[in-house]
């Protein structure tokens, strides 16, 4: 067993070769021993605490080489001098960085916070694939987010997939064993449908690219008093964008997902499954309906 | 895969400075490497472990009768033969590194009567073959340099080492778990009656968490069966 002192270490790379979509993330640093070119020293560290570092894993230079060639390690241009109580994390531009640890975890946990943010307000937006991935950066940043399980969880129940919800229940475990993963999965969803009326889209990421002509024609929405025979026969619905022969639900039935309701600039979202919130919509005030097509040119919120 | 495979199929290609060079001089470049034992190489996130009857089905012939040595699909030897050139016999002419190699290929299955050896007269316990602690004897294997790499026995798989039917348990942190593709490999393992491992990592300490976890599920495992 060797024991290092960190201040005779440098660190020249990490044992990680990560793929973009599991980035940002904290990893394990190789040091260089200052004195021998030669030397490194490899995770797993049997102590990485203080000012010592202890691992049976001590390696020539060649093998970072080597390790790089195979994609198992990463290389950094400028090694770093090492310091206790830091940490070295990679950021979505693969930037290597290196902070005290206290600084990292707020970082990460701010990052994670913020990803679950968009990825529930995409998750309302019915962007299920969109909400996936941000909540996926969301875990990346955090190992234990439980949230970020849950909303993969809202997207595989959404497709029907009951095998895969029993997968993410065992990933809930695994980051608390005593969670009863269909009852945080039943609040998650019932925090979403309270939420649905409050989230503001201006900040998601939408996953195309805005079109000027489309947030226009949002702009335009025409007053219900124009179309007699509009989908606006509900009582709430204060003016829409499009006529229709045919009243909402069966409308909502048979193009799903491409309606879009505002209060004010309150996205309040509307299908199939949210039509029986007509009852709550209903005390949101005025209610301007949009009918989206194609479905990502919805990208704002109306500009009146 | 093996490396070869993997290029002719365009999912890597050759890095000079990687393994793929000493695979090319021994020969094994055509080769998918497993440990048996706990995961040794470094690094990774994920690991699979095989069941023991993996080693059979690539020793035998279409029709289930047992193959010549020389012409089974698998074959091991009692250290990581990756390690040969640069680390467990540096000063070595390469001539005499491959003949090396060549002398101590030993027929698959039939290396696990010298593995069992090995286990009972090298190590004081054979749990510290897997725990990493080593054994207490260097053994009769004239390789005194390296590290777990020297006493490590490899086993390598000719070409392709199937998934399906082969697999006794995988372990993934819970990041990659997540994923939308191994949510549904995972469900699919789970159907086949895999042992699927699911774990917190503590990226501070790269792979030791997956090297922890993967020594408690082997020591249960064979506390099992005894």
């Amino acid at each position: 067993m060797n024991t290092w002192n960190l201040k005779d270490l440098e660190i020249v790379g990490y044992a990680e070769s990560l793929p973009d979509d599991l980035l940002p993330a904290v990893v394990a640093p190789i040091y260089r021993v200052r004195e021998d070119d030669d030397t490194l020293l490899m995770p797993p560290f049997d102590a990485h605490q203080g000012d010592k570092v202890k691992t049976t894993h001590v390696r020539r230079r060649a093998e970072l080489d080597r390790l790089v060639g195979n994609e198992q390690a990463t290389g950094i241009d400028k090694s770093i001098p090492a310091a206790p109580g830091q940490l070295l994390w990679i950021d979505e531009s693969r930037r290597p960085h290196y902070q005290s640890a206290e600084q990292v975890r707020s970082h990460f946990q701010y990052l994670a916070t913020a990803y679950l943010g968009l990825a529930r307000e995409a998750l309302i937006l019915q962007r299920f694939d969109h909400a996936d991935k941000l909540a996926q950066k969301a875990i990346n940043a955090d190992n234990r987010s439980l949230d970020a399980v849950l909303v993969a969880a809202v997207v595989e129940r959404m497709r029907g997939n009951n095998d895969v919800l029993d997968v993410l229940s065992d990933i809930a475990k695994a980051i608390d064993p005593q969670i009863d993963f269909q009852q945080q999965l039943e609040i998650y969803l019932e925090g979403l449908l309270q939420d649905n009326r409050n989230v503001p889209i201006s900040n998601l990421t939408p996953d195309h690219a805005p079109s000027q002509s489309s947030i226009a024609s949002l702009a335009e929405g025409l007053d219900i008093a124009d179309f007699p025979e509009t989908l606006c026969v509900t009582s709430f619905v204060d003016r829409c964008n499009v006529a229709f022969q045919r009243e909402l639900p069966a409308l909502l039935e048979t193009e799903p997902r491409k309606f879009v309701a505002y209060a004010g600039d309150k996205r309040l979202g509307i299908d199939e499954n949210e039509f029986y919130l007509r009852e709550r919509l209903a005390h949101a005030g005025p209610i301007a309906l949009f009918y989206v097509e194609p479905q990502d040119q919805e990208l704002a919120a109306p500009l009146w | 895969m093996s490396t070869k495979r993997l290029v002719e199929l365009g999912i890597r290609s050759l890095d000079p400075r990687g393994s793929s060079r000493v695979e090319e001089l021994l020969g094994t470049i055509d080769n998918v490497f497993t440990f048996a034992g706990p995961f040794r190489y470094p690094y990774t996130e994920c690991g699979f472990l095989f069941t023991s009857g993996t080693e059979h089905s690539f020793a035998i012939d279409d029709i289930g009768n047992t193959l010549p040595a020389g012409q089974r699909r698998a074959t091991a030897s009692p250290f990581d033969t990756g390690g040969i050139i640069d680390y467990l016999l540096p000063n070595v002419a390469l001539a005499n590194q491959i003949q090396f190699h060549r002398r101590h290929e030993i027929p698959v299955p039939d290396y696990r009567s010298y593995f069992r050896e090995t286990l009972s007269i090298l190590f004081s316990s054979p749990w510290h073959y897997l725990d990493g602690t080593g054994p207490d004897d260097p053994g009769p294997i004239e390789v005194k340099e390296g590290d777990d790499r020297r006493w490590t026995f490899e086993v390598r798989f000719k070409s392709e080492l199937p998934l399906p039917g082969n697999l006794l348990a995988v372990f993934l942190p819970t990041r990659t778990a997540r994923q939308s593709w191994a949510r549904e490999k995972i469900a699919a393992w789970k159907r086949d009656g895999v042992g699927v491992d699911i774990y917190v990592p503590n990226d501070e300490n790269g792979w030791g968490t997956l090297l922890g976890r993967s020594i408690l599920y082997i020591t249960d495992y064979l506390h099992k069966l005894r």
